[in-house]
């Protein structure tokens, strides 16, 4: 008798927490509800005062990795979400209000980059601080797919996106998108025809020379890294049409090696670039290393990681090709 | 000397000439090709070829890594489950490795050095502080940890220390290769100084755990009869327990966190000879460095030209060892 | 007597519901810009046009349901554990049901990039199944489970393989998608959207109502073995049930937020403290002391470390890891 009148009223406690649940649940349900209708509200409301005020341009057609997407005739506060975009859209001129930094919120631009001052920090390229990137009210946002498609659907709703694939290798497409979501089509395609041109003065200086393989490595704490054809400075090389060693022609971007596979890392000229202080010591001081070619002809360069590692756009492009010119022709 | 002895030392010889012949083959075998003579001229007639380099500065100094880090912590493991009684002790369970990685990670990421010598002396200071942790949670209070407590107590002490690695290296944003650069043991890419500076520490620890068989059946005699010898065991604790923080944490300096050699070794040694650790010892000496040997052998060759850290390999194949055991003794309190 | 007790239950309750809310709505107030509360309230009763409004609904509300959904879900799956092993230290996350998961998910992300989010939940929950199926082999013996123990060193070594194969699937995978399933395996909560919370609500809400309907099978196992085999032939197959709900919420939890450890250890535990052993009770404490762990937890790791964001499962981590050490020095369990 006791024990069933306990349990009634025990019972008597399910219903309170389950009603306080649900009740809860209805809330956050109701909300979410009003969430997306509120967004199309919104974004129907800023698209009719995009309309009202058409006197400034209408919106264009953009082709991007999601499918096709409305932005701006001319968009003035640009976010972007890699340093790939920062670079490119620096060198049509545009400054954008938020940019990511490459590893650690707060860090400076790369240094190669000018004209950054005023750009608001938006936290790592991994993670991009999204209440960051709304308070900036930009109208329009340039990612990548591989990097932010967790966050695409967020971004979206903050302004119009245009995301590229991916990074690296694909960076001629990702330059003509840029200028093309930036409208400044024909001045992208400039760019790329003056890189072009470029290559070929690098071609026919390099023609009269012996050839000389390229060898490119990152050493690391670990290991060494081997930085092959689809990296990003691997495709400026192989469009100068610069050999690289025998065990660097794989496809794919890069490959892990270990101590005993230094033999390999030979070449006319090896140049590498790394984030940590000692690897490359550590490296250098291996007795395999000095039986390389390179280093007894003291043909091993160090360059600068922002571009040739990190770097993803246009400017970095250039300056791989000065690097290339000095190294190769003076 | 009766016959025991004898087929004793024929097993022990036996494993000592496989761990030869690993040890050979962890030289002749790997993604650069070696050939049989250039090993014989890289001893006799070594002329600074690629490919004796390769053996001199490479192979040769791996192995003997391979070498001491498997005895190292194969003892270490042994004299863990002879002092806490416990067969589940080990240092991979004990919290031990990710302690050592710790205090490592903050050695070279908030004090920012790369000495060597700090690197190492954190790496033992870390052990050291991560096994007394566990020993005091075994025999202080007025109930001490069962041996299956100890264990959990000690896996999360693991799951700690590796968290709190992890926080260290997000506020210093380290890449995620970094991460796995401290949590994952490998043989690879090892310092050579560094490996001459730890060696005599590895080496003091195993000669005096070698001297240590004795003590070690006393302390596993029935409870009442080590009891009574208490005093005198005291003792033979702190030595023990000292043998333990220099080979673990010298191990785990040299190759990082390399999981469940220490577990897995003295039971098979076990198996093989009995209960007598005056013969365990060497044997788990012997064991250990010959299956670090393979390990790092098969390492080499689960991916077409490309290595993976040891660390992983002796995990894979090393909890269902753990499994095992706890099938069997599951039960024992 | 038992009156008290029951005023003494509906003040814990009310409590803990207070608790949520309370943390429900710092979570959304604090942020890298701080919204006046008032504001919240305006935007969640739908007002529009504020200014906030974006961000309280689209970032940080379904950020903080995704974290008190999971929460309750391991919390949940904790509890049941607990019951019917009848064994304290019993979660998902110590016998290796977290790992089975995050392997299963881990392997997908690498190696089908274009997987939707919408099926994770169910990679992770065959995930999640495979590891609980080989503990459940390994440690069960005919007529039930004759050491607890063993089937938490089940665990360990299960985690520890688990871990061996993440680390590999993570050294052959290609860049972006490792360092994009690093990031999740952290138990971090950034960006979670509504596409998180959507496919996580009806996993967790069925199975907890379900559980609900159940807790008198549940507490079956409160009882001692003999009894409770007693009470019929079909106590293994109650068994089998309730470890299928537990991975269920286990599964599709991590699925969502990656590791996040120690909620499913702490939060059954801190139920029994407050309400005692009765499933029907200590189940919805328990689920809401869960979800306010991991809410706290994603508060404490966005807001103490800034500018730097550190994922809420190193925080339930570091503090659920003494917790358990602080069980096992209790007398009397295991």
């Amino acid at each position: 008798m006791e024990a069933k009148r306990n349990k009634i009223r025990h019972l008597s406690w399910l219903y309170v927490i389950i009603a306080a649940m649900v009740m809860s649940l209805i809330v956050g349900c109701s909300n979410s509800d009003s969430v997306t209708k509120n967004v199309v509200a919104q974004s129907e409301k800023t698209n009719n005062n995009k309309k009202s005020s058409a006197i400034k341009g209408d919106t264009r057609t953009v082709k991007d990795a999601y499918g096709e997407v409305e932005v701006p005739t001319q968009a003035s506060r640009i976010v972007v979400l890699d340093i790939g975009a920062l670079d490119n859209l620096l060198e049509m001129g545009i400054t954008p209000v938020g940019a990511p930094s490459i590893l650690k919120i707060g860090d400076p631009y790369p240094a190669y980059l000018k004209g950054t001052k005023g750009i608001e920090n938006i936290g790592s390229v991994n993670e991009p601080n999204l209440e960051r990137i709304h308070a900036l009210k930009p109208d329009l946002i340039l990612g990548n797919k591989d990097t932010h498609d967790a966050i695409h659907v967020q971004l979206k709703q903050i302004a119009p996106t245009v995301f590229v694939e991916t990074l690296g290798v694909t960076w001629k497409e990702n330059l003509q998108l840029h200028a093309e979501a930036v409208n400044k089509q024909n001045q992208g395609t400039q760019l790329l025809r003056t890189y072009q041109d470029r290559i070929d003065k690098l071609k026919s200086g390099l023609a009269g020379k012996k050839a000389k393989q390229i060898s490119l490595i990152r050493p690391r704490e670990d290991k060494i890294q081997v930085y092959l054809k689809e990296t990003f400075a691997g495709t400026v090389m192989n469009d100068a049409g610069i050999a690289r060693p025998a065990s660097q022609q794989g496809d794919g971007f890069s490959k892990d090696i270990t101590e005993e596979q230094i033999t390999d890392l030979d070449g006319d000229l090896i140049l590498w670039f790394n984030r940590e202080p000692d690897a490359f010591d550590k490296l250098s001081n291996r007795p395999l290393w000095s039986t390389l070619q390179a280093v007894q002809q003291h043909a091993v360069q160090p360059v600068d990681w922002e571009y040739w590692m990190s770097g993803l756009g246009i400017q970095a492009v250039n300056k791989i090709i000065d690097d290339l010119n000095r190294f190769l022709i003076h | 000397m009766n016959s025991k002895w004898g087929h004793k030392l024929t097993g022990l010889a036996i494993l000592l000439s496989l761990t030869l012949l690993m040890f050979f083959f962890s030289i002749l075998f790997g993604i650069a090709q070696i050939s049989w003579e250039s090993i014989s001229k890289a001893i006799y007639s070594f002329d600074g070829s690629r490919e004796q380099l390769i053996i001199r500065t490479v192979r040769f100094p791996r192995a003997m890594i391979a070498v001491f880090v498997g005895s190292s912590m194969a003892v270490a493991g042994c004299m863990m489950q002879a002092l806490t009684r416990n067969a589940l002790a080990g240092p991979e369970l004990f919290g031990i490795n990710y302690g050592a990685a710790l205090t490592s990670v903050i050695a070279s990421f908030i004090l920012g050095t790369t000495s060597l010598q700090l690197f190492a002396g954190s790496s033992i200071i870390g052990a050291a502080v991560a096994g007394s942790l566990v020993f005091l949670l075994s025999s202080t209070g007025r109930q001490p940890l069962t041996s299956m407590k100890l264990v959990l107590a000690g896996s999360t002490l693991n799951l700690l220390f590796a968290s709190l690695t992890q926080g260290i290296l997000i506020l210093h944003e380290q890449s995620l290769d970094t991460l796995r650069f401290w949590l994952a043991g490998s043989l690879t890419g090892r310092s050579m100084d560094l490996f001459f500076q730890i060696m005599p520490i590895l080496l003091i620890g195993l000669i005096c755990s070698l001297l240590m068989g004795r003590q070690l059946n006393i302390m596993n005699l029935e409870k009442e009869v080590a009891q009574g010898l208490g005093q005198q065991l005291r003792g033979t604790r702190i030595v023990c327990i000292l043998i333990i923080v220099l080979l673990t944490g010298g191990a785990v300096a040299l190759a990082g966190p390399i999981g469940f050699i220490g577990l897995a070794v003295p039971h098979i040694a076990r198996l093989l000879i009995g209960n007598n650790y005056v013969w365990i010892v060497p044997y788990t000496a012997v064991l250990g460095a010959l299956l670090l040997l393979i390990a790092d052998i098969g390492a080499r060759f689960v991916l077409p030209h490309q290595e993976v850290p040891v660390g992983i390999v002796t995990a894979f194949f090393g909890a269902p060892f753990l499994m095992v055991l706890a099938q069997r003794k599951g039960g024992m309190k | 007597m038992i009156i008290f007790r029951r005023t003494a239950l509906f003040y814990i309750a009310v409590i803990l519901i207070l608790l949520n809310i309370l943390l429900f709505f710092l979570n959304i107030a604090i942020g890298d810009r701080y919204i006046p509360v008032n504001e919240v309230f305006k935007v969640l009763l739908g007002r529009e046009g504020v200014e906030s409004n974006f961000i309280i609904l689209e970032l940080r509300l379904p950020r903080v349901l995704t974290g008190f959904l999971a929460g309750c879900g391991l919390a949940l799956a904790g509890t049941i554990l607990q019951v019917i092993t009848r064994n304290p230290l019993a979660s998902p996350g110590v016998i290796g049901i977290n790992s089975g998961a995050a392997a299963a998910v881990v392997a997908i992300m690498v190696f089908v990039p274009s997987f939707s989010m919408k099926g994770l939940p169910w990679i992770a929950f065959g995930g999640a199944f495979a590891a609980a199926t080989i503990i459940y082999i390994f440690s069960w013996r005919k007529g039930g489970m004759d050491s607890p123990a063993r089937m938490l060193l089940m665990g360990i070594s299960l985690s520890a393989m688990t871990g061996a194969l993440i680390t590999y699937l993570l050294t052959v995978g290609n860049i972006f998608r490792v360092s994009q399933a690093s990031i999740w395996m952290a138990g971090s909560l950034y960006g979670r959207t509504w596409e998180h919370v959507w496919p996580l609500l009806p996993w967790i809400l069925i199975l907890f109502l379900l559980l609900l309907s159940l807790t008198r099978r549940l507490d079956m196992f409160l009882l001692d073995g003999q009894s409770a085999l007693g009470l019929g032939l079909r106590v293994e197959t109650w068994r089998m049930l309730f470890i299928l709900i537990s991975v269920g919420l286990a599964g599709s939890a991590v699925s969502m937020v990656g590791t996040i450890g120690f909620v499913g250890l702490m939060a059954p535990h801190i139920a029994m403290y407050l309400v005692g052993h009765r499933s029907l009770i200590r189940l919805p404490i328990s689920a809401l002391i869960g979800g306010l762990i991991v809410m706290m937890a994603d508060l404490v790791g966005r807001t103490g470390f800034a500018p730097f964001e550190v994922p809420a499962g190193l925080i339930t981590a570091i503090i659920g890891a003494p917790y358990m050490i602080y069980l096992l020095l209790k007398p009397r369990v295991l």
